[in-house]
C-alpha cells in the first residue's frame, strides 16, 4: 500500500516521524483524510484525536491540542502544542480538567467562555485518546 | 602579620566559598545542557511554523491582512526585558539591561516596560520607569502555559492599539563562552525577507488564508518569546557557569597564598619559641 512521510512537531520535541498510508485529522471545520498524494494544503487543527495507519495496517492514535497541518510534496507535517500518545495520557487529570471546564461553562459568569470550552475540547480529546491504550497494547 | 588562628580561620572560610561556587558551577553546567537542548528541540517546529507563515502569505499573494501586521504611527512603544531572577551569573543582566537601556535612549515617544525575571524590574523600578507588567521568570522547564501569559497581553494590548511597537530584549545565546544582548522587534509583524519568493506549491487552505493567519500569527509570536526565554535561561546559565568557574579559581589562588602565608607565620613563631629556649639555656649557663 502507498505511503507519505508523516511528521508531529511540538516545541518541546519532535513527537514522531513515520510513514503512513492514511491519517484522520480533527480540523477546525470538521474531521479529514489525507491519502497520499494529496495535493498542497495547509489546515487549522482544533484538539481531537489524530489516528494514522502505519503500513502494517495497524492503526495508531494521537491526542493533539490546536495547531496546523501542512501537507506538501515531500511530507506532511502536523505543528500542535501538545501530542500525546494513549499510553503518555494522565487519564484522572484529564478526566478532573473536563469537570472543571463544565462547571466553568455551567455557570458562565465572569469567565472566559472560549477558554473553557478549549478545555474541555482538550480534555475530551485526551480522554478519547486514552481508550486506546489498551487496544493497541 | 595576622595572627595564626586568624589565618587558619580564614582558610576555612575561603574553602567553604570554594566549595559553594564549586557546586554551583556544576549545577549551571547540567542546567546548560537541558536549557541548550530545550532550544535545539523548538527549532523544527519554529521553523516549519515560519515557512508555513511564509507560504500562507505568498499563497495569497499578500491580501491577507491581520491586526498583528497592522503600521501605525509610533506613539507608544513596549519593550519586553528578559532577565532572570537571580544574581550570580557575571555579567549577564548587565548586560541585557544595558542593551535596553540604550534602546529607551533612541527612543522619541513614551515606552512602556514588560518585564521577565526580577532583576529588569528592580533594576528599571528604581530608574522609575513604567513598568506595565511584570512576569516571574519561567520555571526551567520553560512550559507553553507559563510563556503563554506574555504574548497573550503583548497581543491583547497590540490589537487594542495601546501599543504601536513592541520590542523584545534577551539574551541571545551564540556560545558557552559568548551570549549577545539583543533588542529586536516583535510587532508589527514585518514579512520576513523571503517571503517575496513565490510559494513552492500553490496551497489550498482550511479555513481562509486569512483566518489561517489569525491564528497562525500569534502561535508564531508565542514562539518567538518561548525561544528568546529559552535562549536567555542557556545564556544565563552558561554565565553562571563561567562565572562560578572563575570565583572557584580564584578562591583556590586565595587559599594557596593564605597557606603559604599561615606556614611563614607558623616558621617564625617555632623559630621565636627556639630562640627563647636557646638563650635562656645559654642564661642558665652562663650563671653557673
Amino acid at each position: 500500500m502507498a505511503t507519505f512521510a508523516f511528521e508531529i512537531l511540538t516545541l518541546q520535541k519532535s513527537f514522531l516521524r513515520e510513514d503512513v498510508s492514511f491519517v484522520i485529522a480533527p480540523g477546525q471545520e470538521g474531521v479529514f483524510e489525507i491519502l497520499p498524494n494529496h495535493a498542497p494544503y495547509v489546515f487549522a487543527l482544533k484538539p481531537g484525536e489524530l489516528q494514522m495507519r502505519m503500513p502494517d495496517g495497524k492503526d495508531k492514535h494521537v491526542a493533539v491540542g490546536a495547531g496546523f497541518l501542512c501537507v506538501q510534496a515531500e511530507r506532511t507535517t502536523v505543528l500542535t502544542r501538545s501530542a500525546e500518545l494513549p499510553a503518555e495520557i494522565d487519564k484522572a487529570r484529564a478526566e478532573r480538567a473536563k469537570e472543571r471546564a463544565e462547571q466553568r461553562l455551567a455557570n458562565r459568569t465572569n469567565i472566559d467562555v472560549i477558554r473553557a470550552q478549549a478545555a474541555l475540547h482538550r480534555a475530551l480529546a485526551r480522554l478519547k485518546v486514552a481508550d486506546y491504550a489498551s487496544a493497541e497494547k | 602579620m595576622a595572627s595564626l588562628r586568624d589565618i587558619r580561620r580564614r582558610i576555612k572560610g575561603v574553602k567553604n566559598i570554594r566549595q559553594v561556587t564549586k557546586a554551583m558551577n556544576m549545577i549551571a553546567a547540567a542546567r546548560l545542557r537541558r536549557a541548550q537542548q530545550k532550544a535545539e528541540s523548538a527549532r523544527p517546529y519554529a521553523e516549519r511554523l515560519a515557512e508555513i507563515l511564509q507560504d500562507v502569505m505568498a499563497s495569497s499573494g499578500g491580501a491577507a491582512r491581520h491586526p498583528l501586521m497592522a503600521k501605525r504611527d509610533v506613539k507608544k512603544i513596549a519593550l519586553v526585558i528578559i532577565t532572570a531572577d537571580r544574581g550570580l551569573c557575571g555579567a549577564f543582566n548587565a548586560g541585557i539591561i544595558r542593551e535596553a537601556q540604550r534602546f529607551l535612549r533612541e527612543q522619541s515617544v513614551p515606552v512602556e516596560l514588560i518585564t521577565v525575571g526580577r532583576k529588569g524590574r528592580d533594576h528599571f523600578q528604581r530608574l522609575g520607569c513604567t513598568i506595565a507588567q511584570h512576569f516571574a521568570q519561567p520555571s526551567r522547564e520553560v512550559r507553553l502555559e507559563e510563556v503563554g501569559g506574555v504574548s497573550k497581553l503583548i497581543i491583547g494590548d497590540y490589537g487594542n492599539a495601546k501599543y504601536d511597537q513592541v520590542f523584545l530584549a534577551y539574551a541571545k545565546f551564540v556560545s558557552v563562552l559568548k551570549c549577545q544582548p539583543v533588542v529586536v522587534q516583535l510587532l508589527p509583524f514585518e514579512k520576513p525577507a523571503s517571503a517575496e519568493k513565490v510559494a513552492k506549491a500553490a496551497y489550498e487552505f482550511e479555513p481562509g488564508a486569512e483566518q489561517l493567519l489569525g491564528t497562525l500569527l500569534p502561535q508564531y509570536v508565542e514562539v518567538l518569546i518561548y525561544r528568546s526565554i529559552v535562549e536567555s535561561l542557556a545564556s544565563e546559565q552558561a554565565a553562571r557557569m563561567i562565572a562560578m568557574k572563575a570565583a572557584t579559581d580564584s578562591a583556590g589562588d586565595m587559599i594557596t597564598g593564605l597557606t603559604r602565608e599561615y606556614n611563614n607565620a607558623r616558621q617564625a613563631s617555632i623559630t621565636n619559641q627556639l630562640l627563647e629556649v636557646v638563650s635562656g639555656a645559654d642564661a642558665l649557663a652562663k650563671k653557673k
